[in-house]
């Protein structure tokens, strides 16, 4: 399954965007078959925008915490030659199951990514890439106890959800706390606070400590 | 490669044709640590090429999740019970309530007069009280509550036929409802021993008042029916132990099968005429 494409820029009337190669999902432009990441509706897409490397790379394996309807799995999945899809909630799964039926690399897992022994049977290890936005209470636990995925030269991609740690902490404490909790077992390459239509969130890109 | 490793795998002992067993061992199955899988797969023979381990990891996984996504959201008959539930919360506070305001009325207007009467004559009162308002308000609140208790038997007799056809034949929407929220599901209720459904919801204080004074704590919710209670209360026992024996049967073809069976019931019928022909008195 390897990738001809990874992504790239594209200018479509006039404007330049975000996009990878790959069919349409959600009903955003497209142009010769690439499809445009729209930076408001993925964290992601606005990480990259920004152009910070995250470590997706083309023919990337990947482990997504959070794969949600799919929408930013489904560009990954474009540059990515394998994406592991983890999803608690039934109903996002069922918009997560239409998007991989174009997308075959995309392995659809209904688990909850505080347990990762419930997929470690099916996750294979050494990674290149996690990609985590559970915006769910112990956010960090669940970095830590997924990093067994990862291989030595892998990446995590982490956003923190201020609110969904504490409502009543200010978003810094919250963003000092995490950064201080995941340095145990990681070293932080990256923390970028997102824009205004991804409110009290930070993104964090970090490579995995030696054991 | 670890033998022992491999028997962790999602793949492993399963057959790489059948999407079934790879979609439980997904499901079911559980591991420490990550390992090379895929590597693993091709040395087992699983799969010849990596694409095609992918492919058929793909298929296994497509499968479980939407079995297990389907099974989360489809769930009637865990939402039935909520139904049942609130039904009967509401029928417990409206009697609770209705006490409440015969006595209030019996206090105020004097016990002679049924209840509607008193309460035509408080709202046609001239010199309208706040007392007055504050009976009438309890009245109007009662009238609510039946509406919609009614509206929840409505919708919970038009869905059980489709949830679980012979309970709901066999036993009436709103007592097959009742057993299967007191059991926690259709499965759970299926697999009880006929002897359990006998007593299903004698426990539970919450069916005091649908039991009514005259049967015992130690008798279940299906003694609100009149299969037992229209018969001499001498036979009442061989009747529910007949009644519950095929009511499981019934909970049994709804879970593992959905469709109607129309000997079951007439089975029932023919075991509790017989019943009731034999003399109650000795
Ligand atoms: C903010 S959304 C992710 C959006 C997605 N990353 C995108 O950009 O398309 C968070 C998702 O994480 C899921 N989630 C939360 N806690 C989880 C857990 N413990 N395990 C798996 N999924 C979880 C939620 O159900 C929700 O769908």
């Amino acid at each position: 399954m390897t990738k001809p494409e990874s992504y790239q820029y594209l200018d479509i009337r006039g404007k330049t965007h975000l996009v990878t190669k790959g069919p349409p999902i959600y009903g955003e432009q497209t142009k010769n078959g690439w499809r445009v990441w729209d930076p408001t509706r993925s964290k992601l897409g606005s990480v990259l925008t920004q152009d910070i490397d995250v470590g997706l790379s083309k023919n990337a394996k990947v482990l997504y915490l959070g794969a949600a309807n799919g929408t930013t799995a489904s560009h990954v999945a474009d540059v990515a030659s394998i994406v592991y899809a983890v999803e608690f909630s039934p109903q996002p799964m069922r918009d997560l199951l239409n998007v991989a039926r174009s997308r075959k690399n995309i392995i659809p897992l209904l688990k909850d990514a505080r347990h990762p022994e419930t997929y470690s049977h099916v996750v294979e290890s050494n990674l290149d890439l996690i990609i985590q936005d559970v915006a769910n209470r112990g956010q960090v636990k669940i970095a830590l106890d997924n990093k067994k995925f990862l291989s030595p030269t892998g990446k995590l991609f982490l956003v923190i959800k201020a609110r969904s740690e504490n409502v009543v902490t200010p978003p810094e404490l919250i963003f000092k706390s995490s950064i201080e909790e995941l340095s145990q077992s990681y070293a932080i390459l990256q923390t970028q606070k997102l824009t205004s239509h991804h409110k009290d969130h930070m993104a964090i890109v970090a490579e995995p400590l030696p054991q | 490669m670890n033998e022992k490793d491999l028997e962790y795998a999602w793949f492993y002992q399963t057959d790489p044709e059948d999407t079934l067993s790879g979609s439980i061992a997904i499901e079911d199955g559980s591991c420490i640590s990550p390992l090379p899988w895929p590597a693993m797969a091709l040395e087992y023979g699983y799969a010849p090429t990596p694409d095609e381990y992918y492919s058929r990891l793909y298929d296994s996984a497509c499968e479980a999740a939407q079995k297990s996504a389907l099974n989360l959201t489809k769930t009637p008959d865990r939402q039935i019970s909520h139904a049942i539930r609130t039904m009967d919360d509401y029928s417990r506070i409206e009697n609770e309530l209705t006490a409440r305001l015969s006595e209030w009325m019996g206090d105020y207007i004097g016990i002679s007069q049924d209840l509607q009467t008193s309460i035509e004559t408080i709202s046609t009162n001239s010199d309208y009280s706040h007392l007055d308002a504050h009976i009438l308000s309890l009245h109007n609140q009662l009238i609510a509550l039946s509406e919609k208790r009614e509206k929840l038997a409505h919708f919970i007799e038009s869905e059980m036929p489709r949830i679980a056809p012979n309970l709901t034949q066999m036993a009436g929407p709103l007592l097959a409802a009742r057993l299967i929220s007191i059991a926690g599901s259709l499965e759970k209720l299926a697999k009880k021993p006929s002897g359990t459904l006998q007593v299903l919801g004698a426990e539970n204080a919450l069916f005091a008042h649908l039991r009514g004074r005259a049967t015992s704590p130690k008798h279940g919710v299906i003694y609100t029916h009149e299969y037992i209670s229209k018969t001499h209360p001498s036979l009442r026992g061989n009747v529910a132990r007949a009644f519950s024996g095929k009511l499981s049967i019934a909970a049994r073809i709804d879970y593992y099968s959905g469709t109607l069976n129309p000997e079951v019931h007439s089975d029932l019928l023919t075991k509790i005429d017989q019943i009731r022909s034999r003399d109650g008195s000795k």
